[in-house]
This record gives structure tokens, C-alpha cells and sequence, in this order.
């Protein structure tokens, strides 16, 4: 038997604006989330993919749908009690990090902790676990804009586990990455779906994130439509190896009028510095 | 939160001392304003709480001292010297006029004293002699710096000229600065011949001065006598109430001004922490702990900004009374509270300001990179 859904997700839409100037942003999104499962949500951009998010994430309200986390409909709980949930049933992980800037590294990690009642003492030592599992022990008293993007990324998704939430909701958490670190952030997010038994959604552009997904929606004019086939080209980055589909990669260059796909903005640059040393 | 607050606070040091500077330099014109009001009034009643006579003999109906007019017939300085209880009796002549000397004129009361008086003579020197002869007068040190006059130069009172010759300590203020001259002299210039002013009474030991001031108003026609206490008490509410309507204006100023900077600065600490505010809403912080912490930190920067104006208030005093001596200042713990309270006040309701801002702020910001 199927263990029971974590995120019970139905017809779920969004709407900006009214009457000729209405927007349908997410529309009539249905879809069940088990615990453990990692979750892909692709597609192109202005897709909804964001919207959705910051709907399952309880930052923005439905216009229409149902949204049952853990047992609760959060679409039903009036504003004051939804940070609650977010900081007891949600670990968030984005794009651009967003660490606060004054605090340190072990501050940063704990601060969601003190959302939680009498959540200081343990999440101490959780934090200690998290720092020591994710390699930045020796970074604990280092303040973010001393981090690497791979350490802030890192130090983001600790902070998302503090309170040990049963989803995790990221957003392009390797789109500011190279891909080295993107690939580090992948594993780790897998990891903390196997082996903390988390929920994890995951919007992304990367197709590189496609390996360790449990499954993989996809996202077009706000509805979840089959992914069609044609969209991918697997090809390898010349430069690092790794995989890139060539339909969806951003970075590119022309060489000899030969077209040349990469895996990040960095692999580009050094491809384009001596084209010749990754002619074979 | 509180942690995150003052870190980040602490991160933006520069603007964190501006914003208390700010802040400090309001404080510091309430606490100065309040001290040359109480210098000021304290002021007032000098020559009374140095004089200290046990009881005060005026003509009737008058009850102070400071811009007052008493004449009483100077036979009943002899009347009262005889009363019983009463060990001496002192007149004195005072009157408002104008000294001049080249350049500068000044206000000031003039105080004549009959040759050998005991009583009523300036209370400090420094420079010279302090009972004055005919033709002589004692100014306040301070206005003979100001006027450029030195012991034996001469100074012009209602026409008349006299020789400076003493200088005396603690009698001069922008309100009420104080000359002694002779009796003989001030009266030919009050055309008071025959009164005097006040009869400054000592007391025989045990005798108690307001029951002396009854029998002496019983015994004596048409004068009033006060005891020390409630004769300097009238004078200085006369003070207080001539002044408090401006002090309470500037202190409301004062207090306007670090409003407006504290509640300034609230609102662009917040303003300038928008996204992280955003990220904040979106880990689950809610509003109110938001709020909360805005408040502490605007407690916080008023207070480094009162204690700055405490140092401040404590460096600036000796310069300002060296450099305007003709202002008294006196700095007591009532200001020091009345700054507390206004910070406190301020810094409440200036926390109120960017709270819009914050109910405002969009945890989806979180979201855009």
C-alpha cells in the first residue's frame, strides 16, 4: 500500500489581475507529494513554476484549489497562523541564497529555530550535525559574504533542515552555481530526501537536477502537461563532461560556425579562451 | 531576532553613530535648554539665598523681590529692631536700572547699603572691596569682563558716574545681575530719600521666622514680612512661571526634532533591510516579532543617542559656561529624567512609523533573485 501523501495538492490555480487583463498565472494544478520523494518541476520561463511555488510554500494565497500539508489545509488558516507552518513545515532553499548578511554561518542555520517553541536546545546540536554533514564545520563563525556560492548554498539548505520540515521547497537552488557546486547541491538535496525522508519540490532550468529525481512534472501555460520528448538533447559539456540538454542549455558559443553547448556560464568562458584545448 | 537586529546594526556602524549623533544633538538642546532655565531661575533668587535674613519687611502687598517696587518709611526700621525676637534689622534700597559704560549697556538691580551694614552686601568677591562708599560701586565680575572695566574705572548709573571698586562672584545672569552701590547714592538717584526697600530681620536664636513674620506685620503699619523660605519660594515661581511656557516650548522642539530623526531612522533601517525583512516573513517570522525588534532597535539607537548626549552635556558645560559666562547653567537629575522620559516617548512612537512599512513587505521578494 502507498504511504499516504504529505502534500495533497488540488486543482489548485492563480489569477493577477481582472476581466481582459486577467492573467491565469497556475491553473487547475493537481498533484500528491510522499514523503522522500524528490519532486522536479520544470519548464520554460514565465511558466508559473515560481507561483507555484510560493503557493505550496504558503507565501501566496490560491485563487482557487485546495492545499493539505501534512494534514493541514493551509488555504483554510488565516494569515497570522501561516509563518508558523512555514517555519515548522517548510525549509526554504533559493536561488539567490538569501542568507542574512550579518549573522554567521551557525547564526544564519539556527535562526528559523527560534521560530519554533523550545526549538534552541535541540537545534543546537542539529545544527552541529547539519555544519559537520554538509562541510562547514570549520565555516561556523564565517559571515556569508566571505562564502564561496557552492558554502552559501550549502549553509541555505542546513537552515532549511534545522526544524526538520517534512517539505523542502527549492527554487533554481543551482542557478547560481557552477556546475561542480550545482552538482554537490543536487546530491545534497537527494540525500536529504533519502535519507531524512523530506519531501523535496524543486523548480529548476537545470536539466543536470533531472538524474536524481524521483519525477518530474512539467509545467507549460501554468498547467502540468506531459513533457514532450523532443525537448531534450543530451549532449556533454566540453569542458567538464557533464551532461547538458541542448535545447534548453543558455550557455552557448560559436566557434568556426560550429554551435557548442555548456553546463555553465564559467565552462563558457574557459572554452572560449582557447577553443582549440577541447577540439577532440 | 533581537540578536539579528543589533548584529546588522552593528555591521552598519557608521550610519548607526549618525543616526545616534543625530539623535544625541536634539537630547543635547533639551538638556542644555533646561539648564540655562533652571540656571537662570536659580539665578533669580541669588541675592535672596545669600542674603539669607530670617525674615523679609516690605511695603504691603508686595511679596517678592526680583522687579518689584517696595517703599517702606525708613522710621519703621527702628520699630522693627525693637520688636522682641528680633536681633537686627538691616535696610537695604534696590531699585532696576541701567549701567552704562562705553559700548555696552546692561539691565541690572541695583542694591544700596547703608554705611556699616552687615547684611546685604555681595556674598563673593574677586577683586576688591565689597562695601561700597558714596561715589563707589560693586559690579559683577563677569559684566566688568564683558564691559571691559577694570577696579577703579567708572561706570555711568542713570547719569551718575561711580569707580568701580569691587568686583564680586555669582551675582550676575542674563535676567537678574545685581550692583551694590551706597544707600545715599541710590536714593538721591531713586529720589527715595527717607524709605527703604526691604528690612532684611535676623532673628533672636530659637525664634521661629514665620511666627516672627506674623507679629512684625501685626505690629508694623502697612508692611508685609515674610520668613526667608516663603519670600525666595515666591520669587522663584515668579521665575518659573515667567519662563516655563518658552522651556516647555523648546523642549517640545527638542523633542520634535529627535522624533523626527529617530523615526527617521527607523524607517531607513527597514527600508534598507527590505530583503532580508522579505527572506525574515518567508522563514516564518512573523509580523509582530518584526515589529518587536524594529522597537528594540529603535530604543537601542535612542539610547546610545541620549547616553552620547549625557557625555556630550558633560564635556559641553565647562566649555559654554567659559565661553558665555553671562549664561548660568545649572544641570540637575530632573533634566536628566526629562530627557530619559522624552527618549523613551520618542523612541515609542517612532518605532510606530515604519511599521506600515513593515506589514508591507512582501515575503515573495524572498522568491526574485
Amino acid at each position: 500500500m502507498d504511504a499516504p501523501s504529505l502534500l495533497h495538492v488540488r486543482n489548485l490555480s492563480k489569477s493577477f489581475g481582472r476581466g481582459h487583463t486577467e492573467v491565469r498565472a497556475v491553473s487547475d494544478v493537481s498533484l500528491d507529494v510522499r514523503r522522500g520523494e524528490l519532486i522536479l518541476v520544470m519548464g520554460p520561463s514565465g511558466s508559473g513554476k515560481t507561483t507555484l511555488i510560493s503557493m505550496l510554500g504558503t507565501l501566496l494565497r490560491p485563487s482557487a484549489g485546495r492545499i493539505v500539508l501534512d494534514g493541514i489545509d493551509v488555504t483554510r488558516l488565516d494569515e497570522a497562523r501561516l509563518p508558523a507552518i512555514r517555519a515548522q513545515k517548510i525549509g526554504f532553499v533559493f536561488q539567490a541564497f538569501n542568507l542574512l548578511e550579518a549573522l554567521t554561518v551557525e547564526e544564519n542555520v539556527l535562526f528559523p529555530a527560534q521560530l519554533v517553541p523550545g526549538g534552541m536546545a535541540a537545534a543546537r546540536q542539529r545544527a552541529d550535525e547539519l555544519l559537520e554533514r554538509l562541510g562547514l564545520a570549520a565555516r561556523r563563525h564565517a559571515r556569508p559574504p566571505t562564502l564561496s556560492g557552492g558554502e552559501k548554498q550549502r549553509v541555505a539548505i542546513a537552515r532549511a533542515l534545522i526544524n526538520e520540515p517534512p517539505l523542502i521547497l527549492a527554487d533554481e537552488p543551482t542557478g547560481n552555481l557552477d556546475s561542480q557546486s550545482g552538482q554537490e547541491v543536487s546530491m545534497i538535496l537527494h540525500d536529504v530526501a533519502r535519507d531524512a525522508g523530506c519531501a523535496v519540490i524543486l523548480v529548476t532550468h537545470d536539466p543536470r537536477v533531472e538524474e536524481i529525481a524521483d519525477r518530474i512534472l512539467w509545467l507549460e501555460d501554468g498547467a502540468l502537461r506531459d513533457r514532450r520528448a523532443e525537448r531534450h538533447s543530451w549532449v556533454r559539456c566540453p569542458v567538464c563532461g557533464m551532461r547538458v540538454d541542448e535545447w534548453t542549455a543558455r550557455h552557448v558559443a560559436e566557434h568556426e560556425g560550429r554551435r557548442t553547448v555548456f553546463c555553465s556560464q564559467r565552462c563558457r568562458e574557459r572554452y572560449v579562451e582557447n577553443p582549440m584545448a577541447y577540439a577532440a | 531576532m533581537l540578536r539579528w537586529i543589533l548584529k546588522t546594526l552593528w555591521l552598519q556602524k557608521l550610519s548607526l553613530l549618525a543616526s545616534a549623533a543625530g539623535i544625541a544633538g536634539a537630547f543635547i538642546l533639551v538638556v542644555i535648554l533646561h539648564a540655562v532655565f533652571v540656571g537662570e531661575s536659580r539665578q533669580v533668587v541669588a541675592y535672596v539665598r545669600h542674603t539669607a535674613a530670617d525674615v523679609w519687611v516690605m511695603q504691603r502687598g508686595v511679596g517678592n523681590m526680583h522687579m518689584a517696587n517696595s517703599f517702606v518709611w525708613d522710621s519703621k526700621v527702628a520699630r522693627v529692631a525693637a520688636m522682641p525676637g528680633v536681633r537686627a534689622a538691616t535696610p537695604i534700597l534696590y531699585s532696576g536700572t541701567i549701567i552704562r559704560t562705553p559700548g555696552r549697556r546692561w539691565l541690572a538691580f541695583a542694591v544700596g547699603l547703608k554705611p556699616g551694614a552687615t547684611r546685604g552686601g555681595p556674598w563673593a568677591m574677586a577683586a576688591g572691596k565689597a562695601k561700597p562708599a558714596p561715589g563707589e560701586i560693586v559690579l559683577p565680575r563677569v559684566f566688568a569682563e564683558m564691559a571691559g572695566v577694570a577696579l577703579g574705572g567708572r561706570v555711568s548709573v542713570t547719569g551718575k558716574a561711580l569707580e568701580v571698586v569691587g568686583l564680586s562672584e555669582g551675582a550676575f545672569s542674563m535676567g537678574n545681575s545685581v550692583v551694590f552701590m551706597a544707600e545715599a547714592d541710590l536714593a538721591d538717584l531713586m529720589s527715595a530719600h527717607g524709605t527703604v526697600s526691604y528690612i532684611l530681620v535676623d532673628a533672636q536664636p530659637g525664634q521661629d521666622p514665620a511666627a516672627l513674620a506674623a507679629r512684625i506685620e501685626r505690629a508694623v503699619d502697612k508692611v508685609s514680612a515674610l520668613s526667608q523660605e516663603r519670600f525666595m519660594r515666591n520669587d522663584y515661581q515668579l521665575a518659573m512661571q515667567m519662563g516655563v511656557e518658552i522651556i516647555a516650548f523648546m523642549t517640545l522642539i527638542g523633542a520634535a526634532l529627535a522624533a523626527v530623526i529617530v523615526a527617521f531612522t527607523a524607517y531607513s533601517q527597514v527600508a534598507r533591510r527590505r530583503r532580508e525583512l522579505a527572506i525574515a516573513k518567508a522563514l516564518g517570522v512573523r509580523n509582530r516579532a518584526i515589529y518587536g525588534a524594529v522597537t528594540a532597535q529603535t530604543v537601542l539607537i535612542t539610547g546610545i543617542g541620549l547616553v552620547l548626549a549625557l557625555f556630550a552635556v558633560w564635556g559641553l558645560f565647562p566649555l559654554l559656561s567659559a565661553l558665555v559666562p553671562q549664561i548660568t547653567l545649572v544641570l540637575t537629575g530632573d533634566a536628566l529624567w526629562r530627557a530619559a522620559a522624552v527618549a523613551i516617548l520618542v523612541a515609542t512612537v517612532a518605532a510606530w512609523v515604519p511599521a506600515r512599512y513593515v506589514a508591507r513587505v512582501d515575503p515573495l521578494t524572498a522568491f526574485r533573485g
